[in-house]
């Protein structure tokens, strides 16, 4: 019966490791007892100790932002907004989802808005401003516990003008405004002056019926909503989203995940551009050490072939060798560099008290270890290749 | 003595050239990166001495304090105080991207740090809505002016949107953020009216320091009621119009005064992070790396082991040997360690421009430093010395 393709390969990956490690077998009885294969060990494990040891700091620092963020309030309040529009005053949603949301388990708030820019015409002047179409805006303003001098638009005629904006224009309560948008306009009468310390504050309020009637549509910019507490956020937040057609999104409005997980990945980016520079040493310790073999084996790798060792056997042991020094090393040195920082670490306990505490992710100590194998590799791949080539004359 | 004559094999010097090279390149990276990020960070309120900073001495950070708005006023009413800014530091996401906005009483700001409107205007001429971006930032998020940009909390639950008015550039770390009206900043901080980040103060060093203004605020501290705030100057009195802060009480123990290199320092000694704590970092790095140009150096010398032999029979002493091969080898270790540095140089710019090495969302500045200079040609010297002065000469 013929073997399927996987089976194929599970049989040439078991054939090619017994080889290796038979070459492997050969390199450490021919060379381990050099005195060279100690200092060729210390060059790898000094250098992956380096890098481990940055990694396990690393480590430390985004856990610490981790921890910094966890102590920050999260706010529960979330937008629906159009996926495609970077900005919110462009933004398109059809009323028929604010309906069809409207009510859903798990909402505390639900707010309907719609922002476009107006001008206001007064007796000392005209101002452009941002207006703010919201439904239900005195229960919106109640929730949001605003401080309103007068009280909260109810009737389409009515407003609320936010703090920067009243001082700016110099707008009092109870005064009649013209507001303008296009060549429609209606006037509505100042009835509170809120202040939000949001950007509320620099715009004038009105309810979605005046905002409605202004813009000509019923189209909404976006929805406002806040969760209940002592619920499963993400499930609510999950069940909303399956309601909403492709080209809309829920998004959270405090991002202070994101911005941790950027300042984690800044730094862990920047450590990586820095292992570079390691890696390419590593690479050349790696040269180093291979020619080093080549020049003080001479007789072994002489009567290798004397005794009928074809040049592909030989090149085989050089680099056998380098992969088992390499091994060696990446392994210490991982083991080095996490023991070293712990040690630092503590004495920093110590000394400054500092609490510190480094340590390797078993995902990262995998990357150092095929990465510092494969730069090995690649670093004793030319001295291989010329042993093999090379012709040993008068060393025996 | 030396020995007029060649016998080091070229190919030989070339591979420990290379091996000396990539040290060299691994130490200056090492330092110019820890370096540069270490510089940029105490550079971040800037750097000169006649820049005084009033802040929250419990912060963890220099970014999450808050201090009452109000002592504005008070410092900017100081004899010998040349401009007060008050301003408001917070992280923010646009997008996918996060960045730090300042928000700022621009005429003020402007006063002590030099940015240069290069695309549209200033935050002068603005409304409460406007942003003013920093040239790298806007490279970041791919906006321009006029465009309007809606804009994510990092610390606190608030949106909002905001319309980039002008592009600027001022050669600093500023240049990863975003300006806008102090207002706005105190709006993204989740902060209220009456309290900013820090207040940056320029003083006249020969009248007034950080320790006058330390005592001035001590003596109003216990004094302090709830109340409109005294009389400011300059454009916080036209920001008060708009905008009134009242006067908070506060503890003198939750506030301090320093320099803003010294602020910045402060927070980065806190975590035993200081400059030569990072250049002894940069020379472990380099003595660790270095036993790779020791195993280097005695290949080299096992590589002529019968030149020397040679040499030896002829009459040559050890010592003559191994002064003549430093002497060879000096010149190509100053070359290699140059080399290295530039290298080091090129590898760091090509990765800075690909913006892989920012931190808390700024940039690196990475300069020249003519200590890491010095300090990469003594090692690779002393280096090369110890290991060919170790070798044995069969």
């Amino acid at each position: 019966m013929k073997p399927n393709p996987a089976e194929k390969c599970r049989l040439y990956s078991i054939k090619l490791s017994s080889t290796f490690l038979s070459f492997a077998f050969l390199s450490i009885k021919l060379f381990s007892r050099k005195k060279s294969t100690v200092a060729a060990v210390l060059a790898l494990t000094l250098l992956i100790a380096t890098l481990a040891s940055m990694y396990a700091i690393v480590n430390f620092i985004g856990s610490q932002t981790s921890a910094l963020g966890g102590l920050a309030r999260v706010g529960s309040r979330y937008l629906i907004l159009s996926k495609d529009c970077p900005s919110l005053s462009g933004g398109y949603i059809s009323p028929e989802i604010a309906s069809a949301l409207n009510g859903s388990i798990g909402l505390q708030s639900f707010y309907a808005q719609k922002i476009f820019c107006g001008n206001l015409q007064m007796a000392h002047g005209n101002f452009t401003v941002n207006v703010r179409g919201i439904e239900n805006l005195a229960g919106f303003l109640k929730a949001q516990s605003v401080g309103v001098d007068g009280t909260a638009a109810k009737g389409a005629c009515e407003a609320n003008a936010g703090l920067l904006l009243s001082n700016v224009a110099s707008l009092e309560k109870n005064v009649h405004v013209n507001v303008t948008v296009g060549d429609v306009s209606v006037v509505v009468q100042v009835v509170g002056i809120v202040r939000t310390q949001t950007q509320l504050d620099s715009e004038l309020l009105v309810p979605i019926e005046t905002a409605n009637y202004l813009t000509g549509n019923s189209n909404l910019s976006f929805i406002e909503f806040t969760l209940k507490d002592n619920i499963n956020r993400q499930d609510v937040v999950d069940h909303i989203e399956r309601l909403l057609p492709p080209d809309v999104k829920v998004i959270k409005v405090q991002q202070t995940g994101l911005f941790l997980k950027q300042t984690t990945n800044e730094t862990l980016s920047f450590l990586s551009v820095w292992s570079i520079a390691v890696y390419v040493l590593v690479a050349a310790a790696s040269y180093v050490v291979s020619t080093r073999l080549a020049v003080e084996s001479e007789y072994e790798l002489a009567m290798l072939k004397a005794i009928g060792a074809n040049p592909l056997k030989v090149s085989s042991v050089i680099f056998a060798y380098a992969m088992l020094v390499a091994f060696a090393g990446s392994v210490l040195g991982i083991a080095v560099g996490i023991v070293g920082t712990q040690v630092v670490s503590s004495v920093f306990r110590v000394w400054q008290n500092v609490q510190v505490t480094p340590f390797l992710e078993v995902a990262q100590v995998g990357q150092i270890l095929v990465l510092s194998l494969a730069f090995s590799a690649f670093g004793c791949v030319y001295t291989a290749a010329k042993v093999a080539r090379k012709v040993y004359g008068g060393c025996l | 003595m030396r020995l007029g004559f060649r016998y080091l094999r070229f190919r030989h010097l070339l591979v420990l050239a290379a091996i000396l090279v990539l040290t060299s390149t691994l130490f200056s990276v090492t330092a110019l990166s820890f370096l540069g990020f270490y510089k940029s960070f105490n550079a971040y309120l800037g750097e000169d001495s006649d820049i005084v900073a009033v802040y929250n001495v419990q912060s963890r950070t220099p970014f999450t304090g808050i201090i009452p708005a109000s002592l504005t006023s008070q410092v900017g009413a100081m004899e010998g105080v040349l401009a007060c800014s008050p301003e408001v530091l917070t992280p923010c996401v646009v997008g996918e991207q996060s960045f730090f906005v300042r928000g700022v009483l621009f005429d003020e700001f402007e006063k002590l740090s030099v940015v240069r409107v290069v695309e549209g205007r200033s935050l002068k001429e603005s409304g409460v809505d406007s942003m003013l971006l920093g040239k790298n930032l806007a490279a970041r998020l791919k906006v321009g002016v006029g465009d309007r940009v809606f804009v994510l909390g990092g610390l606190a639950d608030r949106y909002l949107e905001l319309q980039v008015v002008g592009v600027f550039f001022s050669g600093s770390s500023l240049d990863d953020e975003a300006l806008m009206p102090l207002n706005v900043g105190q709006w993204l901080r989740g902060t209220s009216y009456n309290h900013v980040t820090l207040i940056r103060v320029k003083v006249n060093p020969a009248i007034v320091n950080s320790a006058v203004i330390y005592q001035e605020l001590a003596k109003n501290a216990s004094s302090t009621q709830s109340s409109p705030s005294q009389s400011p100057s300059g454009q916080a009195s036209k920001y008060q119009e708009i905008v009134p802060w009242s006067t908070v009480n506060y503890q003198i123990g939750q506030i301090g005064v320093g320099t803003t290199q010294n602020l910045m320092k402060s927070y980065l000694d806190r975590y035993g992070v200081t400059e030569q704590a990072i250049l002894v970092l940069a020379v472990v790095v380099f003595m660790f790396s270095g036993v790779t140009v020791v195993i280097a150096s005695k290949t080299f010398v096992l590589q002529h082991r019968t030149d020397f032999a040679t040499l030896r029979s002829l009459g040559a002493s050890r010592r003559t040997l191994k002064l003549d091969i430093l002497c060879k080898l000096l010149p190509l270790s100053l070359v290699a360690s140059a080399l290295g540095m530039l290298l080091s140089g090129l590898f760091l710019s090509l990765f800075d421009t690909g913006r892989y090495l920012q931190v808390l969302s700024h940039q690196i500045n990475m300069g020249f430093d003519p200590l890491i200079v010095a300090l990469n040609f003594i090692l690779i010297l002393v280096l090369v010395i110890l290991s060919i002065s170790g070798s044995d000469l069969y």
